[in-house]
């Protein structure tokens, strides 16, 4: 699917501010997964970005804005075409593969993604609670964390406002509230409790006439879990999805933190930001 | 004065077999036992409130207050043979040179790491692993501008690496205050003897830091967090004598890019930065949202090649407990090199056989936890009491890879003075390596004293004391 992502992000400040920095993560993943076709910045008040990729293989912009301004606009524009979903999860992991799963070589290649961040916080005795059904019916590694994706989207209950982003993975799980952030979080903790790989993502997610699709509307959130011989999949929790052609990638990393998409200090008072985000399918006809 | 002086088994720098001082010592054992115990009391006394006078004086964060002491000064030098040095030198030059690679190839290629030379979760997934500076290229390729490597002798005198300081080492203006007091209280001790001089070393401080700037005449400030610090004295007094501006966070800004320093004439552009705040504090933006001691966007600058930062960001993945025990490896792997000066055997936790090992053997080992330092949070085995071992053992055991354990070294001695008479008290040396166009050892160091007989534990915020340190030129003249 060929799309056109339009983010516009809106900061309106109280009271004129200056010495302001700006950091931004906006710029769609060039990958096998996805192609970026196009990618456009736009800063208000006028100002030029530095670039640079990150150790997760992110592209971070970096702006600065010196003078006095009240009202600070990013837009992006992004052409991104993401590639169908071509991998059958209803086939058992092999010796093989389950033999390299739990080798030392293969979780120190992926032992960034293994280990809990202060978001995926939670004690073992919890986890070990939420996860022993399923963990003992399971065929495999690739089964339990698909089985866990349903497990989460029907144990959660979607609710914006009663999280935010500094909310942790334990206290997401005695609440059983909370936004794709929350979803991702939790479950990143559960699959690396096991033993898998997982990382966070963060995206956009094309609703279109789908009205099942949850999310919010704006930017998504889910993750990623690796097993040998297979690229990283992407699990969607918050709706019980398979991240596939609907799912554009911006980001990945051990938990938010390191996607941070946009982060800035300056010198005044509050601010308030608003975010909206606009996906076009470049593929669907007119009717 | 000797008379209660007992050698007990240990290496005693000065005293051979049968109380002899060895050949270097010989000198200066003359004319220590010349002088009345009076004599030594008075002028004890004089270097003392030298110190005081000249405000040198560290906090002690343990205490609830954060008290300010100055750190005991005992008058009988460590003092170094020429070729003793020479061999140590060397040897420090090796690893310094060693850890320098091993950081540049850590925040770039990962080699050391895909070749399994050392576990990559014990690097990346360590603590002081930065990764907001991987792949940035650094002048000269030098991570590591100033080292402190503490240094201890075993039973048989031979020097064994402790610790490789390669954040933010302190006491450098200990080195030159203790110097500047020894020759002033007690001028005649030097008689005899050719000590290499500390008075070049400050140019070549300047030079050095000059060295790694992103370009010509650079413009060099000293970044301390403020007065509150422990080792402000050792900010001001650096700044002060190498003639370098020293600053606050607060004094600097960053726009579009550059570094500058806020002056009466307006904004003046600056190149390196020597900086005494630890990583996680140095730029909001970056790192530590809640830091105020930092520069918003300084990463930024450095990571665009606008700025030196003086030690690299990040040097904490290099001197980390843990990883201590791959420095060895790390001299074979980058240098090709057999270690010239060893490490003090080192049991990593985090393996099965080597914790089973530590738990069984505990009573005889040092116990410490890989991210504390200055003596905090260990267990000596010998010293401690049934309770205190058990309790410990819990510690370790809800999270082994977070330990370390040593066999205790019978570290060497030296007299110190005690009112009426001399003691032995365990000492080590911090000795302080300059990278730069060449690595460079500072002749000489931080001697540092347990003057609590008996005691292991040198550290100034645990009542250690400090003796300056002698780097001869050549041998004294037998007399």
């Amino acid at each position: 699917m060929k799309y056109e992502v339009t983010q516009t992000n809106t900061y309106q400040y109280d009271l004129p501010v200056r010495q302001s920095i700006n950091q931004f993560r906006l710029k769609p993943l060039h990958d096998q997964q996805q192609i970026l076709h196009d990618y456009n910045v736009l800063i208000k008040p006028a100002s030029q970005t530095y670039g640079h990729t990150d150790y997760w293989g992110n592209y971070v912009e970096t702006f600065y804005l010196w003078g006095e301004h009240q009202d600070l606009s990013i837009e992006t524009v992004s052409t991104v075409e993401t590639k169908p979903f071509e991998i059958d999860l209803s086939l058992p992991l092999t010796d093989e593969q389950r033999k390299e799963l739990h080798s030392e070589a293969f979780k120190q290649a992926h032992t960034e993604f293994m280990i809990e961040t202060d978001y995926t916080s939670m004690s073992d005795g919890v986890m070990e609670a939420e996860t022993e059904g399923l963990w003992k019916d399971a065929r495999d590694e690739l089964e339990f964390a698909v089985k866990l994706n349903e497990h989460i989207y029907n144990t959660m209950e979607y609710v914006s406002g009663a999280t935010n982003v500094e909310t942790t993975a334990e206290k997401i799980l005695t609440h059983r509230t909370g936004v794709c952030q929350d979803y991702t979080h939790l479950m990143l903790a559960l699959c690396r409790y096991r033993g898998i790989p997982a990382r966070y993502v963060s995206g956009y997610i094309y609703i279109g006439e789908n009205s099942a699709y949850r999310g919010d509307a704006a930017t998504h959130a889910w993750l990623e879990v690796k097993v040998p011989g297979l690229p990283w999949i992407g699990l969607d929790p918050t709706n019980n999805a398979i991240a596939a052609e609907q799912h554009i990638r911006i980001a990945v990393g051990r938990d938010y933190r390191d996607i941070s998409p946009l982060k800035g200090v300056y010198i005044g008072g509050a601010h308030t930001l608003n975010v909206s985000v606009g996906v076009k399918n470049l593929e669907e006809r007119v009717s | 004065m000797f008379h209660s002086y007992k050698l007990e088994g240990y290496f005693d720098e000065m005293l051979e077999k049968g109380q002899q001082p060895r050949g270097h010592c010989k000198p200066f054992h003359e004319k220590l036992t010349d002088i009345s115990p009076e004599e030594l009391q008075t002028r004890y006394e004089l270097a003392q409130s030298d110190f005081l006078r000249q405000g040198i004086t560290f906090t002690v964060y343990s205490d609830n207050e954060g008290t300010e002491r100055t750190m005991p000064f005992d008058f009988v030098p460590k003092i170094i043979p020429p070729d003793e040095w020479q061999e140590l030198e060397r040897g420090l030059i090796q690893r310094f040179d060693a850890l320098n690679a091993f950081l540049d190839d850590v925040y770039h290629e990962q080699n050391i790491l895909k070749d399994g030379v050392i576990p990559r979760d014990l690097i990346v997934n360590c603590q002081h692993f930065f990764e907001q500076v991987a792949g940035i290229d650094l002048p000269r390729r030098q991570h590591i501008f100033m080292a402190g490597i503490d240094l201890i002798r075993d039973d048989q005198g031979e020097y064994r690496v402790l610790e490789d300081n390669l954040r933010n080492p302190s006491g450098l203006s200990y080195v030159f205050q203790n110097r500047y007091v020894m020759r002033k209280v007690y001028p005649e001790f030097f008689n005899e003897y050719s000590v290499q001089s500390l008075e070049q070393q400050f140019s070549y401080l300047h030079s050095a830091m000059a060295s790694l700037a992103p370009s010509q005449n650079p413009t060099i400030v000293l970044l301390t967090p403020g007065v509150h610090n422990s080792a402000y004295y050792d900010h001001s007094f650096i700044a002060q004598r190498t003639g370098i501006e020293l600053v606050e966070g607060k004094d600097l800004v960053v726009r579009e890019r550059q570094v500058f320093m806020k002056t009466a004439r307006g904004l003046k552009k600056v190149d390196v930065i020597y900086r005494r705040i630890d990583d996680e504090f140095l730029d909001p933006l970056e790192f530590r949202e809640d830091s105020l001691l930092g520069v918003p966007g300084l990463i930024d600058v450095y990571r665009a090649g606008n700025v030196s930062i003086l030690n690299g960001i990040g040097n904490g993945v290099a001197d980390d407990k843990a990883i201590y025990h791959f420095v060895p490896d790390m001299i074979r792997y980058y240098l090709n090199e057999e270690p010239l000066v060893k490490n003090v055997d080192t049991y990593l936790l985090r393996y099965q056989d080597q914790l089973d090992y530590v738990l069984d053997h505990i009573s005889e080992l040092v116990v410490k936890h890989t991210s504390e330092s200055g003596g905090y949070n260990m267990l000596i085995g010998p010293h401690a009491s049934k309770e205190e071992i058990e309790a410990y053992k819990k510690q370790i055991l809800k999270n082994p890879s977070e330990y370390i354990a040593q066999p205790t070294i019978k570290l060497s001695r030296l007299p110190a003075f005690k009112d009426d008479r001399f003691a032995a008290c365990h000492v080590d040396l911090r000795v302080f390596i300059f990278g730069g166009e060449k690595t460079h050892v500072f002749p000489g160091g931080l001697t540092r004293v347990a003057l609590k007989e008996g005691s292991l534990v040198v550290n100034s915020s645990q009542g250690g004391g400090a003796k300056d340190t002698w780097v001869l030129e050549e041998n004294p003249l037998e007399v």
